[in-house]
């Protein structure tokens, strides 16, 4: 019984225990027991850390496989999950486009008729050349894609079908030199020829010589006449205008309204009703050769 | 290759590539490879089909014949031969589509075209030239051991 030797030791402990056993369930602890906390959860959550880090550490090798099996997994999750949101966001971009050429026709119905029938087609392809400008779209014969079918995007004029093959077409585009379209000015209502060079822009010409009908900024629209085009699709912006006393016509310089290097998504004008014609005439888009 | 463009003007791959084939190769592989390539070019562009064939068919082989006449080790073969291809084949062009009704002329565009095209080849010629080498040798070593 040497235990007992300290046995004032041990009752008071016991005593002790009681007592605070007692007080504390009453509630009296609870001032001490709140101001202890503020010191003690830090040092507790230092240590279930250190210990946690520690166990961690000892678990380690075993969990390797496993990890090993869940990182490929989700590693493959997140490849599907990369796919699926670049997927999403083409469609998104798809659909802007498409209602961004719903919200044209809505607003302008005239541009392309009552019964216009409009195709919307991917590009696939550019022009290899530096001398030609041309697209290629994903849609061909077998979409009703014709020869001489106007393209357009809902900012403006493209270009239109040169060639078509059974599932894709080739579109020349308005800035390839042998790209000719009747145009107005919108503002002073005067019409030329836009024309295109070799290069990014454009050239308005056989514009009478009247001082003021062309100025930077003026916008320019298809005329309509010919029928090959719908009118008053945009083709560009004047930016600068060349007048000489000493020639028959002034010039103009433009920037097409589209930008022509960044195409994704155009729409191939199937059906319109040409200027001029009622809406019971309406017909095929008209052959190649601009107007 | 949009990627590249300077001034709206890209390198042109293909006639880089069939100039460095015909340096390695000679005059006949030159012109193969130049027909090959522009049969693959007239099929994606909008141009009147046979006009990049010939174009690259002529390229090919003026880098071939070249070979014939100058030293391989001269300096300024292959970087003469990059700019005179591409003079050569952009000429060929401009007058075929010219001969097919297109409106292009020696205008001051299309020179910028070809000065721009010229500079930018050259310097594509550099890059692949030791590549298509390469690929050479390792047909070379592909047909003896059949």
């Amino acid at each position: 019984m040497k235990g007992l030797r300290n046995w004032p030791l041990l009752a008071a402990a016991l005593v002790a225990s009681v007592v605070i056993l007692l007080i504390g369930s009453a509630g009296a602890l609870r001032p001490a027991d709140n101001a202890a906390s503020i010191v003690l959860v830090p040092v507790q959550y230092a240590l279930h850390r250190a210990v946690e880090g520690f166990g961690n550490l000892l678990r380690a090798p075993y969990d390797l496989r496993y990890l090993r099996a869940e990182n490929q997994r989700l590693q493959m999750q997140v490849d599907e999950l990369i796919y699926q949101l670049a997927l999403r966001n083409e469609i998104e971009l798809e659909n802007a486009a498409l209602r961004e050429l719903l919200g044209l026709r809505e607003r302008s119905p005239d541009i392309f008729g009552p019964d216009a029938d409009l195709l919307s087609a991917e590009v696939i392809g550019r022009d290899p050349s530096n001398l030609l400008r041309y697209l290629t779209i994903d849609r061909g014969s077998r979409d009703g894609v014709r020869v001489g079918m106007p393209v357009i995007t809902a900012r403006g004029l493209v270009g239109q079908v040169r060639e078509v093959r059974g599932n894709s077409a080739k579109v020349v585009l308005l800035t390839d030199p042998s790209s000719a379209i009747n145009a107005l000015i919108q503002r002073s209502r005067a019409t030329g020829i836009v024309e295109g060079q070799t290069g990014p822009n454009l050239v308005l010409r056989y514009l009478p010589q009247t001082e003021g009908i062309a100025q930077p900024g003026d916008l320019v629209l298809t005329s309509g006449l010919g029928g090959h085009f719908p009118r008053r699709l945009l083709i560009g912006e004047i930016t600068e205008v060349r007048r000489s006393d000493v020639d028959m016509f002034q010039e103009a310089r433009l920037r097409p309204a589209v930008d022509l290097d960044a195409l994704e998504i155009v729409f191939v004008v199937r059906h319109f009703t040409p200027i001029g014609v009622d809406g019971q005439a309406d017909r095929e888009a008209a052959p190649a050769g601009g107007n | 290759m949009p990627h590249l463009a300077v001034a709206e003007v890209c390198p042109d791959l293909a006639l880089v590539a069939v100039v460095c084939w015909a340096l390695h190769r000679g005059t006949a592989d030159g012109a193969v490879g130049g027909l090959l390539a522009g049969l693959v070019l007239d099929l994606l562009s909008g141009a009147p089909f046979g006009v990049h064939t010939f174009a690259m068919t002529l390229a090919g082989t003026a880098a071939g014949l070249a070979v014939a006449l100058v030293p391989r080790e001269h300096a300024m073969l292959l970087p003469g031969m990059a700019v005179l291809c591409t003079i050569l084949q952009q000429a060929a062009c401009v007058s075929l589509l010219r001969a097919a009704g297109w409106p292009l002329g020696w205008s001051q565009a299309v020179v910028v075209i070809v000065i721009v095209a010229s500079v930018l080849n050259l310097l594509l010629t550099i890059i692949l030239y030791p590549w298509v080498g390469r690929l050479g040798r390792a047909l070379s070593q592909g047909e003896s051991g059949w």
